[in-house]
């Protein structure tokens, strides 16, 4: 959604004349290169990069009454050469102390950090760990019903989101268009004290328009085998999301983990799955951390298995280029972060951090070192 | 050498009480409201996580200036956290649009005020700006 689409936001603000508006925003500006021009590691090269992490957003929200709230947020980022998106854009109406209603367009909160995964201020890291959170897909418009309760001293929180959209999305460092239908998300979140622990799957039927693909599906169109061309391609595909997450909080210390898996139905992406265990202490102003994860992802070849090959010269060709395709997506990569984070201010901090990646699939082993600051007001 | 050294202690912490005493500062609400409240309760109100009064009323807290001597104390003892991680924590809560912090105000009186006029307020003020306009629930 782009900014055209904010006017009539605008225009609700307008007429609630007497309703106050609050004004918040964000800002991450991040730097990284890697350490050798062979290497490239979350679309970083060996160049002094400010365009991958840095953005800003602002939030506007208003009270429409007591339980009745407005809430709009625009993102402009470096890697999309700081053009302005709105991200979130609903009504929320807290019915009760335990029920409460979001309409409109907002994150999809697939992870423990998708929500708030721009605002930088609210973790440790620069971003958190790409391998989890690497994903094409960030906003849907619906309605999410959310219910919390406690029993005894632990709370309890149920997500459950309804939508679709129409919208951008990113996969490997490129823009393309995509559409979400019949989204469904639930989520379970249980906190007690020093622990939360956060349980979540989301199920959709998912395209993603990816336009580098389409002389292979339109080559293969045109042969006998067409059915390829639909296994490969990412259309109206079911692909569920699952993820279970933990932090423990005691006094200085956390450590954070999560493990989540994505699944689709046949298309060129495969199955990925992924987890991270971070581990962070505070001394004063002063945060350090360490951070493992692992990615992993399958993919499966079987759309190809019934194409004869040495027959045809074109076919053969269409073979090659589909199982390129087709292992390019595979991962087997590890990963070690470590950093520190500094509030030199209490709203503003700096960090520093350095992710050593050792990738088994292709050996392409990379090392970055990314710095950033970021604020919020 | 030791004895000395405990002198010191001895005089920093009495030192150190004896500032405490003049700073203290207190938790307050309207007098009609006649809710349970600890200072477990008070800090959930105060981070946004309990949002409605056992006597079934709405919560509104309100503070003084976050750089003040009171908020400062507030955010350490009945809080336990830093101001920088209390940003942290709410620039998760604003942006993800599920609550705002608490409204801060110029003065105590201010704060009072607000308190003395609405049943749904709690604020925290300087223990020597109480009168009987509010009722104090927690010094700290």
């Amino acid at each position: 959604m782009k900014l055209k689409y904010l006017l009539p936001a605008v225009a609700l603000f307008a007429t609630q004349a007497n309703a106050e508006v609050n004004i918040n925003g964000f800002a991450t500006i991040a730097g990284g290169f890697t350490s050798d021009e062979t290497e490239t590691l979350y679309q970083y090269g060996e160049d002094l990069n400010f365009d991958n992490d840095s953005l800003f957003g602002v939030q506007l929200s208003s009270d429409l009454d007591e339980d009745l709230n407005f809430t709009a947020q625009l993102i402009s980022r470096g890697r999309d050469e700081w053009a302005t998106d709105v991200e979130w854009a609903y009504m929320s109406y807290q019915a009760n102390e335990n029920v409460r209603f979001q309409f409109g367009k907002q994150r999809t909160p697939y992870f423990m950090y998708t929500e708030f995964f721009d605002v930088g201020f609210a973790y440790h890291w620069i971003a958190p760990p790409a391998g989890v959170y690497d994903l094409p897909l960030g906003t849907v418009t619906g309605l999410n019903t959310i219910l919390s309760g406690s029993t005894g001293s632990v709370e309890h929180t149920f997500e459950i989101l309804f939508g679709q959209e129409n919208a951008d999305a990113f996969l490997d460092g490129q823009n393309l268009e995509s559409e979400i239908k019949d989204l469904f998300l639930f989520s379970w979140t249980v906190n007690y004290d020093w622990l939360m622990l956060r349980a979540s799957q989301t199920t959709a039927d998912i395209t993603l328009e990816v336009t580098d693909l389409d002389p292979l599906l339109a080559g293969w169109r045109q042969t006998p085998f067409a059915s390829v061309a639909d296994a490969l391609e990412f259309t109206e595909d079911e692909a569920t999301f699952t993820e279970f997450g933990m932090r423990i909080e005691l006094g200085d210390f956390q450590l954070i983990a999560e493990v989540t898996e994505f699944e689709s139905d046949d298309n060129f992406t495969g199955d990925q799955e992924s987890y991270f265990v971070s581990a962070a202490y505070r001394i004063d102003t002063v945060t350090l951390h360490l951070t493992y994860g692992a990615d992993e992802t399958d993919n499966d070849f079987s759309a190809l298995a019934g194409v004869p090959a040495g027959v045809d010269p074109g076919l053969d060709a269409l073979l090659a280029a589909s199982n390129l395709t087709l292992q390019s997506r595979f991962e087997d990569a590890t990963y070690t972060t470590v950093g520190f984070r500094w509030d030199f201010n209490p709203a503003a901090a700096l960090k520093v951090e350095y992710t050593d990646l050792t990738d088994d699939q292709f050996g392409q082993d990379a090392s970055l070192l990314r710095f950033a600051v970021t604020t919020f007001f | 050498m030791n004895k000395i050294f405990y002198k010191l202690i001895f005089a920093v912490s009495l030192m150190l009480a004896a500032t405490n005493v003049f700073a203290e500062s207190v938790v307050i609400v309207n007098p009609m409201n006649d809710s349970k409240l600890d200072k477990e309760t008070i800090a959930k109100m105060f981070l946004g996580k309990t949002k409605y009064f056992s006597n079934g009323d709405k919560v509104v807290a309100i503070s003084p200036k976050e750089k003040g001597a009171t908020k400062q104390a507030f955010n350490e003892v009945v809080l336990d956290k830093s101001s920088s991680q209390l940003n942290a924590y709410w620039s998760k809560i604003i942006f993800t649009g599920k609550g705002r912090p608490p409204k801060e105000y110029d003065s105590d009186d201010e704060v009072k005020q607000q308190v003395a006029s609405n049943g749904n307020v709690i604020g925290i003020i300087d223990a020597k700006s109480v009168d009987n306009t509010v009722k104090v629930v927690l010094r700290f």
